[in-house]
């Protein structure tokens, strides 16, 4: 046991594959605690295949992860619900895996559901009662309910509309600022993670490392839209680090792979 | 909290009116019967009321509860037996799937070898013993189970696995609050199969093996032309497996079932 680690998480030269396919390599990234990374780059190039291995749903092939953060919490790109358990349920699932009291369980699960402002109504509905929306809201809140100080987001917000999105990237931006969490943000849309994040990680487009980062200036809560628009309208048009991000789709990509 | 108690009762009812549908069908099927006896004469077909009054003669003798009360011990025994070896190899099997590629040919033998057979094997190995009624119902009715279980084992959302594990979630705590809650979905409707399949083979086997319970009844109805309680053995057989099935088998895989009807608009509900 050293002293407290630098950064919440590391990734140093990072390499997965899968049957024997390179996927990525060679990626190195650091998080420092109560920072949000958001990780871009086009479909297919690795990016959920990374933030599975940082959160240790996979190992990985080649490299090292260190993780210096308490206790982390997913939010993944489907709601992943339990089918058979009421909203309260779900949120309170990670806590019933840990070993909480019921009573307690049920106390926290109120809590986490009331900052993202699901109604105590809804609570008690099971997942087929509830709109796309409200399934990602419950699934953030069971994120937020084991009180993590590290959450991964895996492309949470991809399958909802335009509204709801920004209604949910605000959710995370208040929830992170309340409860101080770090976290890893994969997504396809550069607007997205602009909005949330304090820095930008571009993932190559074919997995073999980081391409570079940009910071976002400011605070995610004190952005007016005009900079983001004029922010993302720069990196897409100047900058040669996102030329690839928006461009490219997975069959041209897998071409490339073949080639 | 009185919400929850009032949306319970409120399924309660719905279960207990559900109940005239059924009445209706049987009175249906006792018309036709009814039809069948002024048809053909008492003899070949005796009256759905004469068998009823039969059947009712039969229970008021404690000998008559005796008889039934052997064939359901066989069969439940047997069904016990068959539930606990058929769980346990599916989830077993659904885990490991070089386990269920070797098990599935062998599940097309066991189920293709006709009951009878193993009426006959049966016999020869533990002669005419409750041995033999219960190896008959194991065998007859562990594949169903076993396929039930295993099906819900492969068929479970390994996304939810996943996210289970992202939360820190051991094996065990996976095995135990998703992997279980999956499977006895599936497991449930295998279950109330391979229990209406133990009582009917148990009588089978009671029957051909000459060794007491409804089977025996039946044997000596038989051999006494005695239509009228041959009839009445059947119909308590049959009473006895609605019974079980709507008192125990229906109400739990309701409950396992809730959130599914959650979502279905009123009228639709059954």
């Amino acid at each position: 046991m050293g002293g407290a680690p630098v950064s919440a998480l590391s990734l140093r030269g990072v390499g997965h594959a899968y049957l024997g396919r390179t996927v990525i390599d060679r990626v190195d990234l650091a998080v420092a605690p109560g920072e949000i990374v958001a990780l871009v780059g086009p479909s297919g190039c690795g990016k959920s295949t990374l933030v599975h291995l940082a959160a240790g749903l996979s190992l990985p092939l080649r490299g090292r992860i260190a993780r210096g953060y308490r206790r982390h919490a997913m939010v993944f790109q489907e709601p992943r619900l339990l089918p058979w358990a009421t909203a309260r349920d779900n949120i309170a699932y990670p806590l019933r895996v840990a070993g909480v009291r019921r009573r307690e369980r049920r106390g926290r699960a109120c809590a986490a559901a009331a900052r993202v402002a699901l109604d105590a109504a809804d609570l008690d509905k099971f997942p087929l009662e509830l709109s796309g929306g409200m399934r990602q809201r419950v699934a953030i809140a069971r994120a937020l309910a084991v009180e993590p100080d590290f959450v991964y987001f895996d492309e949470p917000f991809t399958a909802l509309d335009v509204a709801l999105k920004r209604r949910m990237q605000d959710l995370v931006i208040d929830a992170a600022r309340d409860a101080r969490f770090g976290a890893l943000f994969v997504t396809h849309d550069l607007m997205e993670a602009a909005r949330i994040a304090d820095r930008i990680a571009v993932l190559d487009a074919r997995g073999r490392g980081i391409a570079g980062e940009r910071p976002i200036p400011g605070a995610p809560s004190a952005r007016s839209d005009r900079e983001l628009f004029e922010l993302v309208q720069h990196f897409l048009h100047d900058d040669p680090l996102f030329r690839d991000v928006q461009r490219i789709d997975e069959r041209r990509l897998d071409d490339r792979r073949a080639a | 909290m009185r919400a929850a108690l009032r949306h319970r009762l409120g399924r309660l009812g719905r279960f207990v009116w559900s109940g005239w549908a059924g009445l209706a069908a049987l009175a249906l099927l006792a018309a036709v019967w009814q039809v069948g006896h002024e048809a053909y004469g008492g003899f070949i077909l005796p009256a759905p009321l004469a068998t009823l009054a039969a059947a009712a003669n039969l229970l008021e003798l404690p000998a008559a509860w005796a008889t039934a009360f052997q064939t359901a011990l066989r069969a439940v025994e047997g069904f016990a037996l068959a539930a606990a070896i058929g769980a346990a190899a599916g989830l077993a099997a659904g885990y490991s799937p070089a386990a269920l590629r070797l098990a599935r040919p062998l599940i097309t033998v066991l189920l293709g070898v006709p009951p009878i057979a193993w009426i006959v094997l049966a016999m020869i190995w533990f002669g005419s013993t409750d041995g033999t009624v219960i190896t008959t119902v194991v065998v007859a009715a562990t594949p169903l189970v076993f396929v039930g279980a295993a099906e819900g084992v492969v068929t479970r959302d390994r996304g939810l696995d996943d996210m289970a594990r992202a939360f820190g979630a051991s094996p065990v705590a996976r095995l135990a609050t998703l992997g279980l809650r999956h499977v006895s979905a599936h497991l449930f409707p295998a279950l109330a199969v391979a229990l209406g399949t133990a009582f009917k083979v148990a009588v089978m086997a009671e029957l051909l093996a000459n060794v007491g319970g409804v089977g025996g009844a039946l044997a000596s109805a038989r051999a006494n032309l005695d239509v009228e309680a041959a009839l009445a053995w059947v119909l308590i057989a049959v009473a006895a497996l609605i019974a079980v099935e709507y008192g125990l088998i229906h109400p739990v895989r309701a409950e396992l079932e809730r959130w599914r009807d959650a979502a279905r608009p009123w009228g639709v509900r059954r």
